[in-house]
């Protein structure tokens, strides 16, 4: 039979109480200093409250509920216990239950998040980006491009890398204007003007639309191009986004986002990164629905103004070839998939074409960086 | 006097714990931290000892989770509506999305500080010493209340309230802790406040003035060019520029170290609990060799991210690129887990080893106390970052 000496909390006072505590084949018994049993133990219920546990000592309870305790520093009895008490180091059960409602309420939570996110950032996200001055979005474009012609330049003169001739560039602006002539009766009051459109000396095929009506052009998607027509066409799409706000409305989406999954994340660091892939996903799943929009409103741009628009298909393939597959990368890309946007502009209906420009103007598009100084 | 607080934690088991919780907390999406916040406090509770005896945690995952969920909940409409409803009314001109932003700035601080008192009140409540809880009386409506008027009250008085408000904040934070039924009580004058953060203060109008004066001798140094931008004769301005704000933010930092540690030290010794009196002289000489270690650590860990990074991005072949991106995402996870060992658990130490009580036997006179602790976790404190562990 062990016994020894135990410290006994009744969980209404700091003090403690010298017990005497003896194993017995039905538990744990407590005997006073007067020599009278108080209290027996069912083995099957007692826990170390220890977490972590130590070595040498015991703080064993009974309930949940209960702050008695008793602490037991006798080695041998220590051992006797672990040995004995199936249960000392689980978790209580019937604590399980108790989850119901928040599992309830986290779903609840859960879905109004993915509302919000889904609904209510791109929602919010048109209202608000009107209410950013018009000088503060253009201020915001031109530093981006600066930036970026900054980066193609390196340590060449910034001018060096935007090119101009006056040819080249009046063809650029009729096409714009030509845009603005065809849009303007399904335009709302506070669709953006282009206010600036410039090519840049750069091996990239791409061309953007930025915040405050910019639209950047790099020099290889003009040698890429084949055919006029897909320049233009690639024009129409940039303007449809810079008419449509889609830099702004991308911006405070991406800014919201932003906020939202640093709170959910909280102050975990790897937190921070699936904060940023999350808001890279997400704002790429907006920027998607954008492109789309973008594409089709190009379309109706191109039929009113009797320009073909196939010709930018054989370009899009040869962009699609260059990016990334997989999962990861669909997932992540802030255009629409290259078969989706084609089969929208196959739809372009038959009719007469009439030329985008001369074969003269094409030739000093194609050649605007070659030739400006 | 005798030492009142020992802290004998095991820096392998606070370290691997913290890794786990990172590790763990990639799978879940971060929400596993309720479970391992909940797990180190129990294991840093545990090695903090009055006397023989070992403080317990008793707080759970499940109640941190619900907090959070209220937090999230509150957030997002508070911000939600305040925000659109703002910028739809005041809209469009500069001074009014100025005013709108200088508000949220000041609606986030009012709520941080409402979170602290929350963060304080649960928990106490979720700890234990020879079974009896602690906890924190008074309401932290009226605690952020009392921030927002000492707030405004400073800035009027271009600081000169400051160190007024850290006594009234102290008076009412210290004298609603309780253990059992018995409170503690603080009993401070403000001569000892402004002591310590008079430098303080100054030091905020050298951070103001210096700059301009700065500026203004190197005005007729500077010509502007006819696109507009300024070009300065002097090539050394930027450097100046830089290395004075250096300099500024150092001597900052470094007063407002003294101060806290000072603050500490003097609330610590002017606060009674029964018939005990603490002390506490923490040197600030230990807890600065303290914090440069740390800085070096951290320095020394983003640098190594940062090289990694730049591999990941210059490197021609795959294996480089993931094996670039892969040690940089691990050694930037690894930089909390650096701060908190060589960070919070020396300071700590150094807390536990430099406080002192003339009396623990007053400790074990203590009956509990039959007030309600809060249901929930510490949500919004949670959400807003607030406190280290």
């Amino acid at each position: 039979m062990i016994r020894s000496q135990a410290e006994y909390f009744d969980g209404q006072s700091a003090n403690s109480r010298s017990v005497a505590v003896q194993v017995q084949s039905d538990g744990l018994m407590l005997t006073d200093s007067a020599g009278q049993v108080f209290a027996t133990w069912s083995l099957d219920v007692i826990r170390d409250e220890n977490i972590p546990s130590e070595e040498a000592s015991l703080f064993l309870s009974i309930s949940d509920t209960s702050d008695i305790r008793l602490r037991i520093t006798d080695q041998l009895m220590v051992d006797a216990l672990r040995a004995r008490c199936p249960k000392l180091t689980k978790n209580r059960g019937g604590a399980v239950q108790t989850w119901a409602k928040p599992v309830a309420a986290s779903v609840a939570v859960l879905a109004g998040v993915a509302a919000f996110v889904w609904f209510g950032i791109p929602y919010a996200a048109d209202p608000i980006s009107r209410l950013i001055p018009e000088t503060a979005l253009q201020e915001l474009g031109k530093g981006v491009e600066k930036q970026i012609i900054a980066k193609i330049a390196k340590k060449d003169d910034p001018d060096n890398v935007v090119c101009s001739e006056s040819g080249a560039d009046k063809t650029l602006l009729r096409l714009i204007s030509e845009f603005e002539g065809v849009s303007s009766d399904d335009q709302d009051s506070a669709a953006a003007a282009v206010n600036s459109i410039i090519v840049v000396d750069s091996k990239y095929q791409n061309a953007f639309a930025l915040p405050g009506g910019r639209m950047v052009v790099f020099s290889g998607l003009l040698e890429l191009a084949e055919n006029p027509n897909a320049v233009v066409a690639v024009l129409a799409h940039e303007f449809a986004h810079v008419k449509e706000r889609h830099p702004a409305r991308l911006m405070v989406s991406n800014i919201g986002i932003a906020a939202l999954f640093s709170v959910a994340l909280g102050d975990v660091s790897g937190g921070t990164v699936f904060a940023a892939i999350g808001q890279m996903a997400l704002g790429a799943s907006y920027s998607r629905e954008m492109e789309t929009d973008a594409d089709a409103r190009a379309l109706k741009i191109m039929n009113k103004l009797q320009y073909d628009m196939r010709p930018i298909i054989p370009l899009l393939t040869e962009l699609g070839k260059k990016q990334p597959n997989g999962i990861f990368s669909e997932l992540m890309n802030t255009h629409p998939g290259i078969e989706d946007r084609i089969a929208v502009i196959k739809q372009q209906s038959e009719q007469v074409f009439r030329p985008s420009m001369t074969k003269a103007e094409w030739a000093a598009l194609k050649t605007i960086c070659k030739n400006s100084v | 006097m005798q030492n009142f607080l020992s802290f004998d934690v095991s820096n392998r088991a606070v370290f691997m714990r913290l890794v786990k919780n990172k590790l763990l907390a990639i799978p879940t999406l971060g929400f596993y931290r309720f479970w391992g916040k909940t797990h180190l406090r129990r294991l840093l509770w545990q090695s903090m000892r009055i006397g023989e005896d070992r403080l317990t945690y008793h707080g759970t995952a499940k109640e941190l989770f619900i907090g959070f969920l209220i937090a999230m909940v509150l957030l997002m409409i508070v911000f939600g509506i305040l925000t659109f409803a703002l910028q739809l009314t005041l809209g469009m001109n500069e001074v009014a999305a100025g005013a709108s932003q200088l508000l949220n700035m000041v609606l986030l601080l009012l709520f941080w500080q409402f979170a602290k008192y929350r963060l304080w009140r649960y928990r106490l409540s979720r700890t234990s010493y020879r079974t009896i809880r602690f906890f924190q009386s008074g309401s932290a409506l009226k605690y952020t209340g009392m921030v927002l008027i000492w707030m405004v009250g400073s800035i009027l008085t271009l600081g000169w309230l400051y160190p007024l408000m850290r006594l009234k904040l102290t008076e009412y934070r210290v004298n609603n802790m309780a253990f059992g039924d018995q409170h503690f009580k603080f009993d401070g004058k403000a001569a000892p406040f402004y002591r310590l953060y008079w430098p303080v203060i100054l030091s905020m109008y050298a951070y103001i003035i210096l700059p301009s004066a700065l500026f203004l001798t190197n005005a007729e140094n500077m010509h502007s060019l006819p696109n507009g931008s300024v070009s300065m004769q002097d090539p050394f301005f930027v450097f100046k520029s830089i290395g004075l704000g250096a300099v500024l933010i150092i001597v900052a930092g470094l007063l407002g170290i003294r101060a806290r540690v000072g603050e500490y030290n003097y609330v610590t010794t002017q606060t009674r609990f029964s018939d005990a009196q603490f002390a506490a002289n923490i040197p600030l000489k230990r807890i600065l060799k303290v914090g440069f270690v740390a800085l070096l650590v951290v320095v020394a860990a983003y640098g190594f991210v940062a090289t990694m990074f730049g591999l990941g991005t210059t490197s021609g072949s795959e294996f480089m690129i993931s094996l670039g991106f892969l040690s940089a995402f691990i050694a930037f996870l690894l930089v909390d887990v650096m701060i908190f060992m060589f960070l919070f658990i020396p300071v700590v130490k150094l807390m536990s080893e430099h406080t002192y009580v003339n009396n623990t036997e007053v400790f074990k006179d203590v009956a509990a106390s039959s007030a309600n602790s809060p249901k929930y976790g510490e949500g919004l404190a949670d959400a807003l970052d607030v406190g280290a562990f």
